[in-house]
């Protein structure tokens, strides 16, 4: 941010600095300057909105906001066009199923996957803009399929629908059109998914994600069960499966990942596989070994009759 | 023995164009069989002013572009470069440097005192790519903010992004100032700027801020805004930003790719000048692959020829004093005493290569070992993720990822700062890099 109150500056520093002193209150440059501070306006907005409100700050700042939504729709409306293949993916675990130290713990799992577009990496870099990725993702996680498919744990939500959902100041819709106003790109929600686990008496689910840099994400649901439910409570056991989820999360986004045990498509390579990688991401002795005979040595370890990947969302920005 | 380096004199194709100098040295000591191609290069380039790279660096709708473009144009007028209008530079073309895939756009011109090539990314990502393969190596920045709108969250990741390729020095254009006349304002972006500037450890207080409008030079109105403003900036530019040390200047290197043994003189090795000058009777050091030893340079050989001097850019043979032929490899190079170390270890920006480029399909991890080849060397090589990094244990790198790598050599190569090579596993390039810091 701005430090106006650096010492080491002097030119056209020393000039302003004079120009604040000998008048009696705020000049309308600092006052600028602030507003830009708060808001992030482009200069000729904060200018607008001084001058708008009689150079009353409080007031300057309700214009802004106000002209924000205003100038910010109009904005997006004329750049809507403009191609968005750069951006960042995100993820968000609100209940990470039996034993997860992230939600309840109890046996539910829901998670989101959102991919939010803008034109350049400078952009998809910002703080800004990670931090959008990231609210949508929770909002994603926190929202209710309505007609969830019976088949599978993933449902793809509607992007109009996505758009209107509400959030403390405003909606999703809002809450991009802002940032465009603010950093001047086009920025588009491009794809959105909610995984929520299946209710299934005797299975146990639990949710892996990993993220590559925003660029790659991969979100595994984790199918398990045990003889014994207390298992679920013992540190170590906890402690080990998070070490292999994560490992399984790796995996799936590390390599191109289409299936779980079979081949999307007959031309797929074998290494789309997930069970048949080399299960590089747990290292050690186990980086040669395929995925699934390293799940069922773990299985045999813990005595569980199954522990396996449901399914699996793995998305790269700018592909399908 | 010395028709083996007359076979080599055909030039590898050359990293950036401030090698074109040495090209032309090589015509002048080629005899007539070499002719045709010297009359190709010389229609190529003929210019004895000292050359740099600079890019532009700034938001979509600030008017990079169009500066450049109004650049090209004000420039044209005393013939120092060829207009090239706003769609032709545009385009940011697919090019391919080193197998890499890169978009950006290039155009040319002459200030009175210097030779610019300019180029322009669209993104992040294409301007590391330029820095890791050479292919446009930036020496100074142009950052273009519109007067309209101030410095914005992304102006801080383009000042990240010129730091991170290396640049010291930039000029800043605060583009648009037609649009808010008034001078306050105008004052207000300047003071933000040279703020930013400073916490991003440039010279916030010196650096260059020139205000204009790119569009209005470009229509040829507003004569005080537009095309006085543009020939304050290229002024700014030749004035403030520091010219690259020229091949010639530095001191000298062959790396050497054949060791040869002359039954009555000795031992020569051959090999490419990369930089400096040899002279004749003086003494040099042969570095790296685990032996170096300093010696005398008695002879110099090119196309039959004995010389007393060869320079950046000539194929040589060096006839080394009292050396025997095992004590030379290919991989060490010849450099003038003291003037480099050999090391083990350093930090490296390193791109990976995607499948379509040729690279690996799956991501490595920690302890990755593929073959490094720098110059004419290749060693063993183990990578691992730059000291510090979180969870490096758990990390992985993907087909094209820019990342941060710590190479440890099983032997000593000559490497310093700004040094490239590329990594290959089972004849796959596999990625490319610059050393960017020493560690052992």
């Amino acid at each position: 941010m701005l430090k106006f109150t650096q010492p080491f500056h002097s030119g056209s520093r020393v000039t302003l600095r004079r120009l604040y002193s000998s008048a009696p209150t705020k000049s309308r440059v600092q006052l600028v300057a602030e507003l830009r501070k708060l808001s992030n306006a482009p200069i000729i907005k904060a200018r607008q909105a001084l001058d708008e409100s009689n150079g009353d700050f409080n007031a300057a700042r309700q214009w802004l906001e106000e002209d924000m939504r205003k100038s910010g729709a109009a904005k997006a409306e004329k750049i809507k066009d403009r191609e968005t293949s750069e951006g960042l993916i995100s993820i968000s675990v609100l209940e990470g199923g039996m034993g997860s130290r992230v939600g309840s713990g109890t046996g539910r799992v829901q998670a989101g996957i959102i991919e939010l577009n803008c034109e350049s990496d400078f952009v998809s870099r910002t703080e800004e803009f990670a931090r959008l990725a990231d609210t949508i993702s929770d909002l994603v996680a926190r929202s209710r399929a309505l007609d969830q498919d019976t088949f599978s744990p993933f449902t793809l939500l509607p992007i109009e629908d996505l758009l209107h959902l509400s959030h403390k100041s405003g909606t999703v819709g809002s809450l991009i059109t802002d940032l465009i106003a603010r950093i001047g790109e086009n920025i588009s929600l491009r794809r959105a998914m909610l995984l929520t686990s299946p209710t299934n008496s005797n299975t146990t689910y639990r949710a892996a994600s990993y993220l590559h840099q925003g660029r790659v994400g991969a979100l595994n649901l984790i199918s398990l069960r045990s003889p014994q439910p207390s298992l679920f409570k013992d540190d170590s056991f906890i402690g080990d499966l998070e070490k292999l989820e994560r490992a399984l999360a790796r995996q799936t986004a590390g390599f191109m990942t289409l299936g779980v045990d079979k081949k999307r498509h007959p031309e797929d390579e074998p290494e789309t596989i997930l069970y048949e990688q080399p299960f590089m991401m747990l290292g050690g002795e186990n980086a040669s070994i395929p995925v699934r005979r390293v799940l069922d040595q773990w299985q045999e370890k813990w005595g569980l009759e199954e522990l396996a990947v449901a399914d699996f969302a793995r998305w790269e920005v700018g592909k399908d | 023995m010395l028709r083996i380096a007359a076979c080599r004199a055909a030039p590898a194709v050359f990293a950036s164009p401030s090698s074109f100098l040495p090209r032309l040295s090589i015509s002048r000591a080629v005899l007539p069989l070499n002719f045709a191609a010297r009359r190709g290069y010389a229609e190529v380039y003929n210019r004895t002013k000292p050359h740099m790279n600079v890019g532009t660096i700034g938001h979509v709708d600030h008017g990079k572009t169009t500066l450049t473009a109004a650049i090209t144009k004000v420039l044209a007028e005393s013939g120092g470069a060829t207009f090239t209008d706003y769609a032709q530079i545009d385009k940011a073309p697919e090019e391919k440097a080193r197998g890499i895939t890169i978009n950006s756009s290039h155009v040319e011109y002459e200030t009175e005192t210097r030779h610019y090539g300019h180029i322009d990314c669209p993104g992040h990502a294409d301007y590391i790519k330029n820095m890791i393969t050479g292919a446009a190596q930036m020496d100074g920045a142009i950052i273009v903010v519109s007067a309209t709108d101030g410095q914005m969250p992304q102006t801080r990741e383009h000042l990240l992004l010129a730091r991170q390729v290396g640049i010291k020095k930039l000029v800043v254009f605060i583009n648009k100032v037609d649009m808010i006349n008034d001078p306050e304002m105008l004052e207000l972006v300047d003071m933000e700027i040279r703020d930013l500037l400073s916490n991003y450890n440039f010279d916030g207080e010196n650096t260059p801020i020139v205000m204009g409008s790119a569009l209005a030079a470009l229509e040829g109105r507003d004569k005080e805004i537009g095309v006085d403003k543009i020939l304050e900036l290229v002024k700014a530019c030749d004035s403030w930003l520091d010219l690259p040390a020229r091949d010639l200047d530095k001191p000298f290197l062959m790396p050497i790719e054949d060791v040869f043994s002359i039954s009555g003189r000795g031992t020569v090795a051959t090999g490419r000048v990369e930089r400096g000058t040899a002279l004749k009777g003086k003494e040099v050091e042969i570095l790296g692959l685990g032996s170096s030893f300093k010696t005398t340079l008695t002879g110099i050989e090119m196309f039959h020829k004995e010389l007393e001097r060869a320079e950046a850019g000539d194929n040589m043979g060096a006839l080394l004093r009292s050396t025997r032929r095992d004590q030379v490899r290919r991989g060490q190079v010849l450099i003038e005493p003291g003037s480099m170390k050999a090391v083990k270890k350093f930090r490296s920006q390193v791109y990976i290569l995607t499948k379509d480029e040729g690279g690996r399909y799956t991501p490595f991890m920690q302890g990755y070992r593929p073959q490094l080849y720098l110059r004419t060397a290749d060693v063993t090589v183990t990578l691992n993720f730059a000291e510090g990094t979180p969870d490096a244990e758990e990390k992985m790198a993907m087909p094209g990822d820019n990342v941060e790598l710590d190479c440890e050599l099983i032997f000593d190569l000559a490497v310093e700062v700004g040094s490239r090579f590329t990594l290959r596993e089972a004849n796959k390039t596999i990625g490319t890099g610059v050393v960017t810091k020493i560690l052992e």
